[in-house]
């Protein structure tokens, strides 16, 4: 799996590794049980401070995506080892307010921010179902 | 003896400097990157051309008037190895002084033409390029040091039996020049010696080992195929090196041991086939990352290119960067990789052994 970072971003860049980690497990290229780079190595090809990867690992690992094992890496936790918590859940709708926020003002209606959510978690599976 | 091996040297940095520009990444030149939407602009050809003529005629013409020296005034051979290595450090000279004039003419073309302006610059890591890494585990490079544990045990064993001079320098023919007067730590010096360079040798591997699989973003499988391979490569090149420095040191202290063995010119061909088998393993490497290397005749016609690090290379030549964990990052202008002078792991690895090998010498004098 494919993981690309602009350095010239305004988003800091552990949150563009933990986005594009959540990203490729949820189109299926990456699957529970498949080991993701240690730290120094991915801060290696990235070229970034190892504190920068190490970041993103352990904000993953708080929101139970993945298992870190000390120098060899991190793996991807399953489904069944992942369940969905109400706090998770609560936290899901916290991140979408600003997005669905701004849609409103700008003044798209609600079936509209409706359709595009739909359309997002169909492009996202489309490619699930393809692997 | 002497004049033959220093022409041959000469003849293969000669040969390598000139091929340098055609050789390193299509994306770097003179020590400048290029967005990859330009690497085929003329002034880029000519500038290429112009190094590797002017290099090209001034190190024949310096090889003529040395060779013309050497046979016309009869020197000491001490005079002699000292104006031989004039000769190739002036050639050396002069085609940093090439590379230094034409780094200056694309910085400032590039500055000119602005290039790179409205390209989006990305970093792309494949997460799985790890596990297709086939560099050779730490064992290889540890199994010679058993053979360095055996050679010292076997010498203190033999200690009583051992002449009171202990050889420690030997020259072109492999015949001992230089002798120390024996005790426990000159006999086991040239272990210690082979021990530090094995040291050495894995401490390289691993660094290289460590250092980021970088990829072209243009590009991503194939310059993913092309790293490997060349990692794979030197992780190689840098095993034989430890076995082979490992081979001629221990025949040397075998000679320590039994005298007999370095009389005359026996040692000779073992040295001749080193030497050849380095030189012939560093020409077979040019050659790979010449076949290796990206491929960029198509036309791009893609908003994002490769990140530009031109600000963490003084001059294009010395790489010093904080931020960036690899110990060791390929060479902008040479064959190998260089080390980044701002991770402190690096000088462990490569001053940490050289002290100590400094140390060795001073202490056995």
């Amino acid at each position: 799996m494919l993981i690309q970072i602009e350095p010239q971003s305004d988003v800091p860049i552990y949150e563009q590794v933990t986005r594009q980690i959540i990203e490729g497990i949820a189109k299926g290229e990456m699957k529970p049980g498949d080991m993701l780079p240690s730290v120094r190595n991915l801060a290696a090809d990235l070229g970034v401070n190892m504190h920068t990867v190490n970041k993103s690992y352990h904000e993953l690992e708080a929101k139970g995506i993945l298992t870190i094992r000390a120098k060899s890496g991190a793996i991807i936790r399953s489904a069944e080892e992942r369940t969905l918590t109400p706090e998770q859940l609560k936290q899901i709708e916290k991140n979408l307010k600003p997005v669905v926020a701004e849609g409103m003002v700008l003044g798209a209606t609600a079936n509209q921010i409706e359709h595009m959510m739909k359309k997002v978690f169909a492009d996202l599976q489309v490619l699930t179902e393809g692997m | 003896m002497l004049l033959g091996v220093i022409t041959v040297i000469y003849i293969i940095v000669l040969a390598l400097q000139v091929c340098i520009p055609y050789v390193v990444r299509e994306t770097i030149v003179f020590g400048v990157t290029v967005p990859e939407q330009h690497v085929k602009h003329p002034s880029l050809q000519r500038a290429k051309k112009h190094y590797t003529r002017i290099t090209g005629i001034v190190g024949i013409t310096l090889l003529i008037i040395m060779l013309i020296t050497n046979w016309t005034v009869a020197f000491s051979e001490l005079t002699q190895s000292i104006l031989l290595s004039c000769f190739l450090f002036a050639m050396i000279a002069v085609s940093m002084g090439m590379y230094w004039v034409n780094h200056q003419k694309v910085l400032n073309l590039k500055k000119h033409e602005q290039w790179g302006k409205n390209l989006k610059q990305v970093r792309a890591v494949d997460l799985t390029a790890r596990n297709r890494d086939e560099m050779l585990p730490w064992p290889f490079f540890v199994a010679p040091m058993g053979v360095t544990a055996f050679i010292i045990a076997f010498t203190l064993f033999r200690y009583e039996l051992m002449p009171e001079n202990i050889a420690v320098h030997w020259g072109p023919t492999g015949a001992a020049d230089d002798w120390v007067e024996k005790t426990y730590f000159t006999a086991i010096l040239l272990p210690c010696v082979m021990l530090m360079m094995q040291c050495m040798m894995w401490g390289i591997a691993d660094s290289i080992k460590r250092s980021a699989i970088k990829l072209s973003v243009n590009h991503k499988e194939e310059s993913l195929e092309s790293q490997l391979k060349i990692r794979k490569f030197a992780s190689w090149s840098v095993m034989l090196l430890s076995y082979g420095l490992t081979i001629v040191l221990t025949v040397l202290q075998l000679s320590n041991i039994y005298p007999s063995l370095a009389e005359g010119e026996k040692l000779l061909p073992l040295l001749i086939l080193f030497l050849v088998l380095e030189l012939g393993g560093t020409l077979v490497f040019v050659w790979k990352l010449r076949e290796w290397r990206l491929d960029y005749t198509e036309n791009v016609t893609s908003e994002i290119t490769d990140v530009d690090e031109d600000r963490y290379w003084r001059g294009g030549l010395i790489y010093i960067n904080r931020e960036d964990p690899s110990i060791f990052v390929e060479k902008r202008f040479g064959i190998g990789w260089t080390l980044n002078l701002g991770n402190p792991r690096g000088y462990i690895v490569i001053f940490l052994p050289l002290v100590i090998l400094l140390l060795i010498s001073i202490f056995s004098l």
